[in-house]
């Protein structure tokens, strides 16, 4: 340490000495007497390989005020002129609204600010509440599932139909239960408002039910709209509510119906069952435009319509026709008898309704079984029910599906015809809706 | 006589409620509450599994809390029961108790969608939650009073020629008593007319001072510079950072209130808003950072003491040798280091303006060293990480941070992935909605966190861009520092160039003190 004759710009005592600044390996930085028995930071050693020079400053050995050696000429210069840059500042919040809006009292101001806040608290709310309809119909709980391809040699589909509110709401929670404790998917034909008289809301405890359906037993039974009033309004091939009216009369009628069951049903399905099995072109037409991807009618009645053979799903019109091919009432020992013993439309027999599936089953067909819950009025004519499921599901490779999961399915290709059969992306239900 | 007395209670205390009342900020309330919407919202779209998985997390979340609360401030010899280790066991046999009671379906999607819904709940009911409670209540608990302690203020400068001289001026403006502030300039060895435009102001006023050395990085400017500083109380302030006029005695306020509090981190607000990429930073720092550090605040757990500004307790830097040279981001390291040694760090409204990145080159750069620096420091105290006697800085801020740096960038990306094949297999529509869901709850979080700063409504416009596009941005560049750090790849300072300053290859090749 070399002793100077100046002054401490301090304490004013003529002690100033030269210190030799040093920084350590480690990072510390003092003067070269602190590492004297080495570095008190890190404990290591301190030599002239570990440490490095970094300045000599003067230190008044009075009261320890250190001073950086007078700098060198020049590195004096005029005082630069200095120029901020604008800051923003939390009271300029309403700098950007033009000043003709911008109110001259504080209050207001204060007013217009809240305006402001309500505005974005509405967007904000707004944004969350109009798309949240979207989430409850997405993948994304459903898409975590694990996926797999299933062989199937044939696919059945039942469709139950004529789903109603207050009539024979035991016999309806019955044949539920028949699929319940199968595992089989059904899709339901729900007419929005029977005869005109009887609106699905009119009846909360049926619309409860039914959701609790959805709820409980996701993918397992789909909402479909049978029509509006089920009502034979034209005799278009015999009878139908919809074939052969006009196309504003139809799209009218679709959307009273279409607004009635969304009120009672968390998830209505894009297929559409026409009462009566009959419907034509436009109907098709409107369907399309109101984005259905399913029409199910009856085969019978395809065949001769669309000039087909047998097919048991066909695309026209911009849907797929998913035709019933097996009919669980009799309706032809209806017409010719009347009601059977018990009162009820007689059923066929359970050879009957086995050997028809037995047929579809050989041949790797769809084999869709439709049936009416309001006949299901005794416990042998659940037990043909359960015996004809026991009977389909004792065959090895057969693929149960709704509607609408087999439509939607050959649509996105989770649904696909091979040379031997089907194969399913399973389970269909987390796949499609 | 008792009807007139009961009479003057109630008018007491009528008053005192309308006093109470008017106190609040109402804005805040009803921005903070109208979260619920979308919240509630999504809990109703939730199937019931996902909402049983939530709600046990949230339980044992809470339970971690709650038993944090109690070793830390009332009974720590059980502190080394139920800490982060014992955290991360319950999380691993959470995952297993819900994929056996069947609420999960066991894949990386499944795993990373629920700890995404489980973050947003976390974030916006814990982290929004109790910085917005610190707003309500807090805010005052630092007013400035004199007597004002002996400040040094450091200035690490190197090659901040047409910077330096402004920041000087803006402490000299500051309203401090002039007779307990002393400024002293570190030049790090500039090439350019930093020392000389530094010096000038050294002419002018007796309380600037001037030292230089050779070029040797900020860490090492800094712990040169200490060795000059007289004051109980060192701030430190970037060479081209802006202090406002009362950010002196708002950040010295927090030494007086509480001797525990060893360092206070600054409000740092971006003054060059003129372009998309500086504003979303704004939009950033005022939800990621100021709220984040308002909410670790009180706990007295604020994890970086930004080196734009920041004050600590002489006695404290000593204590712990003030900065090392082993990490990019001094700031951070710093701030653990006095955490370690049992001090607390609180926050201040003492606001500072810097000048942010203007371009993505920049960002880009700027990022990287602050990413990596991150990550190093991380590693560099990973010890704190399992030993439950640091408190909450273990037991609350290190967690948090594990996961933001090494959970959420990389759930980013799986998240991105399962999005693009949603796309791709036709699910647009929900894309979208998903979109306008997540950028609706960002956009309320955002709001608050503006009201909350007293920030600029306008960049709200932004809030989109932190959920696409922005995030991803930053969540590349946090997976790409985190491999850089883990392969332990040549690691050097990078610098952003300055909009009022020329860039120079020298001035990016050398170790940078700002």
């Amino acid at each position: 340490m070399t002793a100077h004759p100046i002054r401490c710009p301090r304490c004013d005592a003529q002690s100033v000495a030269d210190e030799r600044i040093v920084e350590h390996d480690c990072g510390h930085v003092a003067p070269i007497d602190a590492f004297g028995d080495g570095c008190e930071k890190c404990r290591r050693q301190a030599d002239s390989e570990t440490l490095t020079d970094l300045q000599t400053v003067e230190r008044c050995l009075e009261c320890g005020h250190r001073s950086p050696l007078v700098p060198e000429e020049g590195t004096n210069g005029p005082l630069p002129a200095v120029s901020f840059p604008t800051l923003p500042t939390p009271e300029q919040n309403l700098s950007w609204v033009p000043a003709r809006f911008v109110p001259e009292s504080r209050f207001r101001r204060g007013v217009l600010s809240t305006a402001l806040v309500a505005m974005v608290l509405l967007a904000g709310i707004a944004g969350a509440v109009s798309v949240t309809p979207m989430l409850e119909t997405g993948p994304t709980d459903e898409a975590s599932v694990d996926t797999d391809w299933e062989e199937y040699d044939s696919l059945v589909i039942f469709r139950n139909d004529d789903i109603q509110p207050w009539y024979n709401q035991e016999e309806m929670r019955a044949v539920d239960e028949v699929f319940i404790e199968r595992d089989v998917p059904v899709t339901l034909g729900i007419i929005p408002d029977t005869n005109g008289s009887a609106a699905l809301t009119e009846d909360p405890e049926f619309c409860e039910y039914l959701q609790s359906l959805e709820t409980d037993h996701p993918g397992q039974f789909e909402m479909a709209i049978h029509g509006t009033t089920h009502e034979p309004v034209t005799d278009f091939y015999g009878a139908s509510e919809f074939g052969g009216l006009p196309e504003a009369e139809q799209r009218e009628r679709l959307a009273e119906g279409e607004a009635l069951l969304a009120d009672c049903v968390a998830s209505p399905s894009s297929t559409f069952i026409p009462p009566m099995n009959t419907y034509d072109t436009t109907t098709v037409e409107v369907l399309a435009e109101s984005n259905y991807t399913a029409v199910s009618g009856g085969q019978w009645f395809t065949d001769e319509y669309y000039d087909t053979d047998n097919e048991t799903y066909f695309r026209a019109g911009g849907l797929t026709h998913v035709p019933e091919t097996q009919a669980f009432e009799n309706w032809s020992a209806y017409e010719e008898a009347g009601e059977d013993d018990d009162g009820d439309v007689p059923f066929h027999d359970l050879e009957t309704l086995t050997d028809s599936f037995d047929a579809s089953h050989d041949e790797n067909g769809v084999h869709v079984v439709m049936l009416h819950y309001q006949y299901f009025t005794t416990d042998d004519r659940l037990e043909k029910l359960e015996s004809l499921i026991e009977h389909m599901q004792s065959e090895d490779d057969v693929g149960f599906l709704t509607v609408e999961q087999f439509a939607e399915g050959l649509e996105d290709g989770s649904v696909e015809e091979t040379d031997d059969g089907w194969r399913v992306l399973e389970p269909i239900s987390a796949v499609s809706r | 006589m008792s009807v007139e007395r009961s009479f003057g209670n109630a008018l007491r205390f009528g008053r005192t409620m309308g006093r109470g009342l008017r106190a609040v900020k109402w804005r805040s309330v009803a921005l903070f509450l109208s979260a619920l919407v979308p919240f509630g919202l999504l809990i109703n779209v939730m199937s019931a599994g996902t909402l049983y998985a939530i709600a046990l997390l949230g339980g044992l979340f809470v339970s971690y809390l709650l038993w944090s609360y109690y070793v830390v401030e009332r009974n720590p010899r059980y502190e080394s029961l139920f800490g982060i280790r014992a955290l991360a066991v319950g999380g691993v046999g959470y995952l297993a108790t819900i994929v056996w009671l069947g609420w999960l379906t066991p894949s990386p999607i499944a795993i990373v969608h629920l700890g995404a819904v489980v973050l947003i709940f976390v974030y916006y009911w814990f982290i929004a939650f109790i910085a917005f409670f610190h707003d309500q209540i807090g805010r005052s608990k630092y007013v400035p009073r004199p007597p004002y302690p002996n400040v040094t203020v450091l200035i690490p400068a190197y090659n901040e020629e047409g910077y330096v001289g402004r920041t000087i001026q803006a402490l000299l403006d500051a309203d401090y008593p002039a007779e307990r502030l002393e400024i002293v300039a570190v030049d790090d060895g500039s090439t350019d007319g930093t020392l000389a435009e530094a010096s000038a102001f050294a002419a002018t006023s007796d309380r600037v001072s001037v030292v230089s050395k050779a070029n040797g990085g900020k860490y090492s400017a800094l712990n040169y510079g200490l060795l000059f500083a007289d004051g109980d109380v060192i701030v430190t302030v970037d060479a081209d950072s802006i202090v406002d006029r009362d950010a002196l005695k708002r950040i010295v306020a927090p030494f007086e209130a509480n001797s525990r509090i060893g360092a206070v981190a600054s409000n740092v607000t971006i003054w060059n808003r003129d372009s998309l990429i500086t504003r979303c930073q704004q939009l950033e720092y005022t939800i990621g950072v100021n709220i984040y550090r308002r909410a670790l605040d009180y706990f007295g757990i604020v994890m970086v003491v930004p080196g734009c500004l920041g004050a600590y307790r002489r006695e404290v830097l000593e204590e712990v040798f003030a900065y090392d040279p082993d990490t990019l981001t001094e700031d951070f390291d710093l701030t653990m280091k006095v955490l370690r040694a049992g001090h607390r760090v609180s926050v201040s409204d003492a606001r500072v303006y810097t000048e942010a990145p203007a371009t993505w080159r920049d960002l880009y750069r700027q990022r990287l060293r602050w990413y990596r620096g991150n990550y190093m420091t991380v590693l560099k105290h990973w010890p704190v990480v399992t030993d439950s006697s640091y408190g909450y800085l273990s037991r609350i801020a290190l967690p948090f941070r594990l996961v933001e740096m090494f959970f959420l960038p990389l759930a980013s990306f799986v998240i991105l992935a399962y999005i693009a094949w949603l796309v791709l297999t036709g699910y647009v529509m929900t894309v979208l909605a998903v979109f306008v869901f997540f950028t609706s709850i960002v956009f309320l979080i955002a709001a608050l966190g503006i009201q909350i700063e007293g920030e600029d409504w306008r960049l709200l416009v932004y809030a989109p861009l932190l959920v696409v596009g922005y995030k991803q941005f930053h969540d590349a560049l946090n997976i790409r520092c985190l491999l850089d750090v883990l392969i332990d790849r040549d690691l050097a300072w990078t610098r952003a160039n300055r909009i009022e300053q020329d860039s120079s290859e020298e001035r990016e090749s050398a170790p940078s003190a700002d």
